[in-house]
This record gives C-alpha cells, sequence and structure tokens, in this order.
C-alpha cells in the first residue's frame, strides 16, 4: 500500500509539469476536459531571385585616326544599359561584380603600335527601399578577379521592377591603334542575400 | 513510401534551377559587352586624319640642252602617313605619263615623257616597295597585299619617281603634267583589306 501511494505521488506530479504549460487554460478548462496546444513554425531561408542577362553593344570603338574614339573616355554610360529585376528577402544583400576587359582576340602584330584590348569601367546600379541608388563599379584595367567578399548595398533592394541597372563607362584609351575585329568582353554580377 | 519518393523528386526539380547560383539563394548573371573595328585606313594629318593625301613631284627641266630628255631625273619622295587598323593591308600604284601642253610638230618632236613611279611601304617588320610604269592614257596598276601590317611610325609612305622615258624627240616646250599640261598623275590607293 506504501508503494502504490508512492506510485500515485509521481504520477501526480508527472500531471502537474503537464498541466503547467497549460496553465492560462485551466480555468477554462472543464472538469474531465483534456486542453493542448500546438505550436506552428516556420522559416524564410534568406535568398535573393531573378535573372541577369543581356548585352551592352558598344557599336564601333575607333575614331577616325584608327586609335579609341575620344567619346568613349567620358564617364558616362556608353553603348545601351541593362537592365533586371532582383528580389531579396534580407536587409543586408551584397553585390559583387567583376568584368573581362574588351578584347577581338586577335595578336596585336606590333604592340608599340597596335592593340587588341580596351579597358573600361563596369558600373551596376541598385534601386533600394531606402529609397535610393547603390552604385558599384569594377574597373577592368589592372583589375584581376571580383570583387570579395561583396559589397554591402546598405539597404534592401527596391521592389519596383527594373531595379538593377548595369551599364559600361570610361573606356580607357592608348595610343595605339585598334585592331579591326569583333571586341567582347564580360560583366559578371552576385547579389547575395547577406 | 511512395509519397515520399515522390515529394522527394519534386524538391529535386525545384532546387535544379538553384544549382547555377554561386552560393545558395544568390543571383549570378553575365552581361556580355560588345563592340567592333571595322577595318579602316586613314591618313594623318598632324593632329587630324583624313582619307586622302596629295602632295607634288617637280621634277624641274625635263630637257637636256640638245632638247631631248634628261632621262636621269628623278623625283622624290614625298612622304605621307597612314595608319591601317588590319594585319594585311593591301596597296594598288598606277601612273599617268606626262603630256606636255604643246602639241609635237611633228614625229621629231614630243610632248609625253614616260616614268617609273615607286611606292615604299614601311611595315611593322622592314618595308616593301612597288613600281608602277606610267601610261599615255588609262594605266595598268600595280596592286599587292603587304607581307606585314603598316608601320605606326610616322612617314611610312613614300612616293618618288625615276627611269624617265620618251620616243626620243625632242621635246617640246611648255608644261608637264597637271596642271599645265595633263597626266603625271600617280594614284595610290591603300585599302585594309
Amino acid at each position: 500500500m506504501r508503494m502504490f501511494n508512492s506510485k500515485l505521488w509521481l504520477g501526480a506530479a508527472s500531471l502537474a509539469i503537464c498541466l503547467a504549460p497549460v496553465a492560462s487554460h485551466a480555468a477554462a478548462v472543464a472538469g474531465g476536459q483534456v486542453s493542448g496546444q500546438v505550436n506552428v513554425n516556420g522559416v524564410v531561408t534568406a535568398s535573393c531571385s531573378g535573372s541577369i542577362a543581356g548585352t551592352i553593344q558598344l557599336g564601333e570603338l575607333d575614331g577616325a585616326n584608327g586609335q579609341l574614339d575620344p567619346s568613349f573616355t567620358t564617364n558616362t554610360t556608353h553603348g545601351n544599359t541593362v537592365q533586371a529585376s532582383v528580389i531579396c528577402n534580407s536587409n543586408a544583400p551584397t553585390v559583387t561584380i567583376s568584368a573581362t576587359r574588351l578584347d577581338d582576340g586577335v595578336t596585336p602584330p606590333d604592340p608599340a603600335t597596335y592593340t587588341s584590348t580596351v579597358d573600361y569601367t563596369a558600373r551596376i546600379d541598385i534601386a533600394t527601399a531606402t529609397p535610393g541608388t547603390f552604385t558599384a563599379t569594377y574597373p577592368t584595367a589592372g583589375a584581376g578577379g571580383p570583387q570579395s567578399p561583396g559589397t554591402a548595398i546598405g539597404a534592401a533592394l527596391s521592389a519596383a521592377p527594373n531595379n538593377i541597372t548595369i551599364s559600361v563607362t570610361s573606356l580607357v584609351a592608348v595610343a595605339k591603334v585598334l585592331t579591326a575585329g569583333s571586341y567582347s568582353g564580360v560583366i559578371s554580377v552576385t547579389i547575395s542575400p547577406s | 513510401m511512395k509519397l515520399h519518393s515522390l515529394l522527394c523528386t519534386a524538391s529535386i526539380l525545384v532546387a535544379l534551377p538553384v544549382a547555377a547560383s554561386a552560393a545558395p539563394g544568390d543571383v549570378t548573371g553575365q552581361v556580355d559587352v560588345a563592340g567592333h573595328v571595322t577595318g579602316a585606313c586613314a591618313v594623318i594629318t598632324g593632329n587630324g586624319t583624313s582619307s586622302t593625301f596629295t602632295g607634288a613631284i617637280d621634277l624641274g627641266e625635263l630637257a637636256n640642252p640638245n632638247g631631248k630628255l634628261n632621262t636621269t631625273l628623278t623625283g622624290g619622295p614625298v612622304t605621307f602617313t597612314v595608319v591601317c587598323n588590319t594585319t594585311k593591308p593591301s596597296i594598288s600604284l598606277s601612273a599617268t605619263s606626262l603630256v606636255g601642253v604643246t602639241t609635237p610638230p611633228d614625229a621629231t618632236y614630243t610632248n609625253v615623257v614616260g616614268y617609273t613611279a615607286h611606292l615604299g611601304v614601311v611595315e611593322t617588320s622592314g618595308s616593301e616597295s612597288f613600281s608602277a610604269v606610267s601610261a599615255n592614257g588609262v594605266p595598268t596598276a600595280t596592286t599587292s597585299t603587304l607581307a606585314n601590317p603598316l608601320s605606326g611610325s610616322a612617314n611610312n609612305i613614300n612616293v618618288s619617281v625615276d627611269t624617265l622615258t620618251s620616243n626620243g624627240g625632242t621635246l617640246t616646250s611648255g608644261a608637264y603634267g597637271t596642271p599645265g599640261g595633263s597626266g603625271g598623275i600617280i594614284a595610290v590607293t591603300i585599302s585594309p583589306t
């Protein structure tokens, strides 16, 4: 009998522990009924979505003397821009931009006279929710590899369409004749949630 | 069990597009930058450029004291600076004979003087020379593709004249070549290809 009482006591203790979380409901629970609660959880993983692609056409690069047309050297947009819509669900996204110089793949016959590459500055403008615009640039001249680990944009992205604009500015003139051919370069962009 | 497998399959299918990203949740993109340089040649004129060049070679007195052509005369060179952005420019050279303003009174006279025009081209490696014999009428052009690109140095094109010829008659007096007479034109074309 004494042992029976001990088990009963433990059973009462367990009941007390179980009831504790629902103490606030205790008053509403009628005798003989059971009450409980279910916690609902979820998670939103920090991420960005969207697509960035396109081509910036600069057109004819050389001027009358065969060298880079001086009009390309200004710190303004040359050729068309490429716009994209990117959504990030974080308040602290980052952007990484890198670019390769324009090259027509022709070996300059005389490096002192001719060149087959043109450096420029790749630029990305990001509309933020601030509102405002965050700008990052990447000059191909002397550059190696992407910006690392990524530049903080400093604000959430704007939710407006075409909140990303990529452009080319400030082509670098050298006193050499550009070899004839098709010039191409690549701007690479990564937008991360943090 | 089948439901679980189905859910896994669906998850993989959804996840695949993200595989191209640098990291999960990143957006990566690529923008191509394109431009072009059309093959072309230009004449450098001081700080400017032109599509043409002109010059003059004055041979002076053409006749010896005996009235016959002085065949030892030479003229030039006159020099120009031309740039081409291609690796294999080509040239064309032709010349018209000097024609005097006075018509010969008979066969013992002449007002036509022939010559050989020379075109010298300084290239990135060495130089080349081309020649064309003048014609009294429509000349035959000498054409060629250069062995190398044009040098970027100044005065990389030169034109000269030598080897004057005639029919051996007495030269009529007056101006020869253009203006004054006629002919005496050396035509040079340098093309990017």
